[in-house]
């Protein structure tokens, strides 16, 4: 009888071979289910139990298993419910059976009794427990008693107080947390669904004792039921019905008082859960003790969680008390204003107090008031008054306590918007009277004033009270709220960084806050911003107001309202504006608002409104010589704007603007409507005042599409114009870098986004660079820089788009150059393998469009290893440092897993990175340990010895009392820049963190903390802090206890 | 036992040195960009330590009692500390939270062990309570620098091992600021 068997049977039965009553009667059956051997008997059970649920029960769930059948299975499966031996495979059966959409109530009901009666949960529990099936049965038990007490079973509800009696009987004393998560589930339905009135006592009982869970889940739990779940439950249960009032109320106080956080946690969240329920009748006469405890709790709690559930449970209460005195219960509304009376007292004392946190009993109150529209208008009615009186005394209160006096009646103003409306709110008649409108001009007064204070915070409290008075309904007259705006604009240019920040932020919530008011909107959009912008244009202004003035702008152009009106207004100052701070401020606020907000720009008429007259100011400018195209910081700010708007654009609007950026820049003709007058463009040169606009170009078309194509342009030919450009220029005069590196991008981008075609006819020019570079003798002229870094870009864009043999023998013939004596090409190696080469730029990365070939760094770093490993150390020490260089610079972008594989390889190499006295070589070396140390120190462990020496050699404590400058006795310098020596300091600070064994690193730890004391009095800030943090860590290395 | 000071008073602190959002910098710094010939001149200068660095040092170690730190509770102040390189003496002040608070010792005690570890060893320091905030003020100061009772309680493992959790917090922020 093995499930394979079970299973064939459950198919038959399903397409009705076989009948149940026939399978039950075969002899082999029918005598193990009356044998008088229980283990037979068991057997018997659990093979009829698994054909029943084979499949999820489906023969039961089908119209085949017909009431009758369905009915006799139920009533053998309930008469057998004594025999102890089955009774796992029974309720397996069971839990089967009730599946059945046609089970009977009458069979229901003898079910549930036979398990009440015949089953002894605790008993069979307690003979079982240990082994699985008895866990299975217990679980599946509890699972039958949710199945029967589904809602809806009217079956139970005949059972009534019975089927309950039953059931508590059954789950006393569990302790599984399984069965009691869905004891619970049981409790609350037969709350929700039967009368308990005669057992809600039974069932409260049978909760409570659960209450607080201290449930902690064993490790690895596979049931992953958490303490959480089981609370949410109980709160539930407790929850559930308004009868375990008078009950519950003195459990959970006496929780209050626990000494245990997590009892008084659950008993507050309890209380914010049951208090509505249970009526504020029940809580009356617990009123002041709630009180005394809650108060206390959200004074003196540790945590921020623990004080706003103690406040979350006085809002609850509030809550409760407020809706029973609605209902007309005198004795609640005295219980309400008793423990308003509380709030009033503390309030008035202890904002007056200066010796208590003040923002404690602030938060009281405005939990309290923020309950229901009665406790409002209670405590405004009764604390209002004399708040104000308080504020009117600035001068004999702490500015602490000022500002929570403020703040407070800014709660205030806060939530009446929640009860009286706010001033987008229509007239509602029906609305009650606002109570703060009688302290309307006093508020207003008081923030007023108060703005002027020589304190910050007080400002900045006042400045949140005015906005708040602003949204409230009618509360402040056109001319006031006049006056508000132009206070806010007077101090977002004005005022220090702190306050200037509060400014800003609030009239950002203006415009761009889900319920602003239209008006503000407006006044914000016609009013401020004009003004702001005008105050960025002031000529005579002081550099500080118009920087405020800039970054307000910037802050609020956030908004797309704002943006809209902005951009154009920053580009017309480009456009018209002959002051140079200006355009100069324009091109930074104009960088920061598109690069940080691209998504506006589609819907903006960007093309006509932004790169046609960005270009055109761009180019007449240049032409002109103005400053600002001699700059290039700023035309590569506005080239990171045409790159945001590239990646933002569809394959055919990157070609129209491709079309005008490139016709402009490299053949000198201007393709827009408009006419470019009176200055025509002319090609970009290295020498003309044109040359920075290369950024641009290259911006343009790094971010191209794979699909986008260049219109009326080969783009054959225009490679070789700028490969021949940048040669022929650099025979003549040094070529910029800016301009250099602007065209080097743009040839890699084409061809790497090109077909392997026009791959093809680029070797030609590729050998012709190598020959260039090889034959160049004099290492210094600009010819072989320019040659190299072509070389190095290009190759880059073809490895990189299919590593294939052909493609990595010119990285080949690019390590064949790090025999020279000079250092560019290892210097520039990077530019081969880093994931972005242009340093955020966007060139050649996915965000820019890049071809990509599978594992190309992988394989790149494969065929780079032996040969660089054997060249170094075959060279001559002059040059070592070259291959080492171009090593670092391929391990530094190489996944840590590729670096690990090859450790045994790299470690020597990179001991003898970190001992040269090359600081480029030093500083890529530490990254590279940086990341090691952090991410895998197991793979440096057996040479960490080695490291150390090394990393404190770095900073110059190789030996204590050497002095900074002296040469070690293996030849290390030790001043190495300063640079150098806070990575190896960051490096040596790491190692104690690490999870290597105690025993290895305990024995480095007093020559690294003698070792450090040199840099502990160096020249830099930086470097003493450093050592001062890795000194500490070393201390702290004690071990596990 | 009981807690000294139930009930600290805790202070806000600001977010860096100057008090203003990272973004406000950024934007500054990209403003002063073409002034870069300042970055090649500070390069070369000495930069000597100064109160704030010795701050610094300090601000984040743990009181004993609750989960902040000194300077929260501003039981350290930057204003308290002076740094007189002449004489190569750094004189470090602390305000106990409470006159009567027990801990004075080892929070003073926890800001000289800090500051042996990370400061230069050619400075003198000397840690004092400000002057009429603690009962037993005399007997303290005389404790934090008599060099042999603070070596004599280094020795007591368990003192070492509360010193070295108010110290533990520290770790990663001396470098933040």
């Amino acid at each position: 009888m093995d499930t394979e068997s079970a299973h064939n049977a459950a198919e038959q039965l399903r397409n009705g071979s076989v009948s149940v009553l026939s399978l039950l009667a075969t002899a082999p059956m029918s005598e193990a289910l009356a044998s008088s051997d229980p283990f037979e008997r068991a057997r018997a059970t659990a093979f009829l139990s698994s054909v029943l649920s084979d499949g999820d029960a489906a023969w039961l769930r089908s119209d085949k298993a017909d009431k009758n059948t369905v009915s006799v299975l139920m009533d053998f499966y309930s008469s057998r419910l004594h025999d102890q031996t089955s009774v796992a495979d029974l309720l397996h059966g069971i839990l089967a059976l009730l599946a059945s959409p046609v089970v009977t109530r009458n069979s229901a009901i003898s079910l549930a009794r036979a398990m009440f009666s015949e089953l002894n949960n605790q008993n069979f529990a307690q003979n079982v427990i240990v082994t699985a099936a008895a866990r299975l049965s217990d679980a599946s038990s509890c699972r039958i008693h949710d199945l029967l007490s589904r809602p809806g079973n009217a079956a139970m509800k005949y059972l009534g107080d019975n089927f309950i009696a039953g059931f508590l009987v059954a789950m006393d004393g569990e302790k599984d947390p399984r069965n009691i998560l869905i004891s619970f589930g049981i409790i609350h339905t037969i709350i929700q669904n039967f009368n308990i009135d005669k057992k809600f006592e039974d069932i409260f009982e049978s909760i409570y004792c659960y209450f607080p869970i201290t449930f902690r889940p064993p490790p690895n739990d596979p049931y992953g039921i958490t303490s959480a779940d089981l609370k949410v439950q109980l709160r539930r249960c407790f929850a559930a019905s308004p009868l375990f009032g008078p009950l519950a109320w003195p459990i959970l106080l006496e929780k209050l008082t626990s000494t245990s956080d997590n009892a008084k946690l659950d008993a507050m969240e309890t209380i914010s859960a049951c208090a509505a329920v249970y009526g504020g009748d029940s809580i009356g006469r617990h009123v002041e003790q709630l009180w005394e405890l809650l108060h206390e709790e959200s004074l003196d709690s540790k945590t921020a969680t623990q004080r706003d559930a103690a406040l979350k449970a006085m809002r609850c209460i509030v809550y409760a008390l407020s809706t029973s005195a609605a209902t007309a219960s005198t004795s609640s509304r005295d219980h309400l204003t008793q423990f308003l009376t509380f709030v009033t007292k503390h309030a008035q004392t202890d904002l007056v107090d200066a010796t208590l946190p003040q923002e404690a009993i602030r938060r009281i109150v405005n939990a309290a008031a923020k309950a229901t529209e009665p406790s409002f208008y209670y405590l405004a009615t009764h604390l209002v008054k004399s708040l104000l009186d308080v504020a009117k005394r600035s001068s004999a209160v702490s500015v602490e306590n000022q500002c929570e006096v403020l703040g407070c009646l800014t709660d205030f103003v806060a939530t009446s918007k929640s009860f009286y409306g706010s001033s987008v709110d229509m007239d509602i008649d029906s609305l009650p009277q606002n109570p703060l409108t009688a302290f309307k001009a006093d508020l207003f007064q008081i923030f007023q004033t108060s703005l002027s204070s020589k304190s910050e915070r007080i400002a900045i409290a006042s400045l949140n009270g005015l906005f708040e008075l602003a949204h409230a309904k009618e509360f402040l007259s056109t001319l006031e709220l006049e006056w508000y705006f132009e206070t806010l604009l007077g101090m977002s240019i004005n005022e220090n960084a702190a306050v200037r920040g509060v400014v800003v932020s609030l009239l950002v919530k203006e415009v761009s806050s889900e319920a602003a008011d239209s008006n503000h909107v407006q006044t914000v959009i016609s009013t401020i911003i004009p003004q702001l912008l005008d105050a960025c244009a002031l000529k005579d202004g002081a550099e500080d107001v118009i920087l405020n003035a800039f970054e307000a702008v910037v802050e609020l152009s956030a908004d797309k309202k704002v943006f809209g009106t902005v951009v154009p207004a920053l580009i017309k100052f480009l456009e018209e504006s002959n002051d140079a701070r200006l355009v100069r401020h324009s091109i930074s606020a104009l960088r920061i608002i598109l690069t940080e907000q691209p998504d506006y720009i589609s819907e903006f008429s960007y093309y006509e409104s932004l790169i046609v007259p960005v270009l055109r100011v761009l180019l007449t400018r240049s032409i002109a010589g103005s400053y600002i195209c001699e700059n290039g910081a700023y035309v590569e700010s506005l080239g990171q704007v045409y790159a945001a708007i590239m990646r933002l654009l569809d394959s055919r609007s990157q070609e129209k603007v491709a079309h005008l950026v490139v016709n402009a820049l490299y053949r000198g003709k201007w393709v827009d409507s408009r006419p470019m007058e009176p200055i025509s463009p002319v090609p970009i040169d290295a020498r003309s005042n044109l040359r920075l606009l290369a950024t641009v170009f290259s911006s343009v078309i790094c971010n191209m599409r794979t699909d986008a194509v260049l219109l009326d342009v080969d783009p054959r030919a225009l490679v070789n114009f700028l490969v021949q450009t940048l040669i022929d220029q650099s025979s003549a005069s040094r070529v910029p870098d800016v301009y250099m590196n602007s065209l080097c991008q743009a040839v890699a981008s084409i061809l790497n986004k090109s077909d392997a075609k026009f791959v093809s006819t680029f070797t030609a020019d590729h050998e012709y660079l190598f020959k260039l570079v090889e034959n160049e003798s004099a290492s210094n002229s600009d010819t072989y820089r320019v040659a190299v870094i072509v070389l190095l870009w290009t190759t880059r864009a073809t490895v990189m788009k299919s590593p294939t043999a052909a493609e990595l023998q010119k990285v080949s013939r690019i390590v064949d150059l790090l025999q020279r004596q000079d250092s560019i090409v290892a210097s520039k190696f990077y530019l081969l393998a880093a994931d972005d080469p242009s340093f955020g730029k966007h060139v050649l990365t996915k965000t820019a469009f890049a071809k990509t070939g599978l594992l190309w760094k992988q394989k790149l770093f494969k065929h780079c290893l032996p040969v660089l490993v054997e060249r170094f150390s075959g060279a001559h020490s002059s040059i070592r440092n070259n291959y080492l260089l171009a090593l670092s610079h391929l391990m530094k972008y190489i996944a840590k897993s590729i670096i690990l594989y090859e450790i045994q390889t790299l470690i020597p190499l990179l001991l003898a990175g970190l001992s040269s006295d090359n600081a480029e070589l030093n500083l890529t070396i530490l990254e590279i340990t940086e990341t090691l140390l952090k991410e895998s120190p197991a793979a440096l462990g057996a040479h960490l010895e080695s490291f150390t020496t090394v990393l404190l050699h770095l900073v110059g404590g190789i030996e204590a009392g050497a002095s900074k400058s002296s040469v070690t006795s293996s030849g290390v310098k030790a001043s190495a820049s300063a640079d150098v020596r806070v990575l190896s300091l960051k490096c040596l600070g790491i190692i104690p963190k690490t999870e290597l064994p105690f025993n290895e690193l305990y024995v480095l730890k007093p020559r690294v903390i003698r070792g450090l004391q040199v840099a502990l009095d160096d020249e830099k800030k930086s470097v003493r802090k450093e050592a001062g943090n890795a000194r500490a860590k070393w201390y702290l290395l004690l071990g596990k206890k | 036992m009981g807690l000294d000071n139930v009930n600290p008073t805790v202070y806000s602190v600001p977010k860096d040195a100057y008090g203003q959002s990272a973004r406000s910098r950024l934007w500054r710094m990209s403003q002063n960009s073409d002034l870069s010939d300042t970055e090649t001149e500070t390069q070369a200068q000495t930069e000597a330590i100064d109160a704030g660095e010795v701050f610094d040092l300090i601000r984040n170690i743990n009181d004993p009692e609750h989960p902040l730190t000194l300077e929260q509770l501003h039981v350290a102040q930057l204003r308290h500390i002076t740094v007189d390189h002449e004489n190569s003496r750094i004189s470090v002040v602390f305000t106990p939270t409470i006159p009567h608070c027990s801990m004075a010792t080892l929070i003073g005690l926890c800001i000289r062990v800090q500051l042996l570890r990370c400061l230069p060893a050619r400075f003198k320091v000397d840690i004092n309570v400000e002057e009429g905030t603690h009962q037993s003020e005399k007997s303290v100061n005389k404790q934090l620098n008599d060099k042999e009772r603070v070596a004599a309680a280094m020795e007591n493992s368990h003192l070492v091992e509360v010193v070295n959790q108010c110290l533990a917090t520290t770790i990663d922020k001396i470098a933040a600021y």
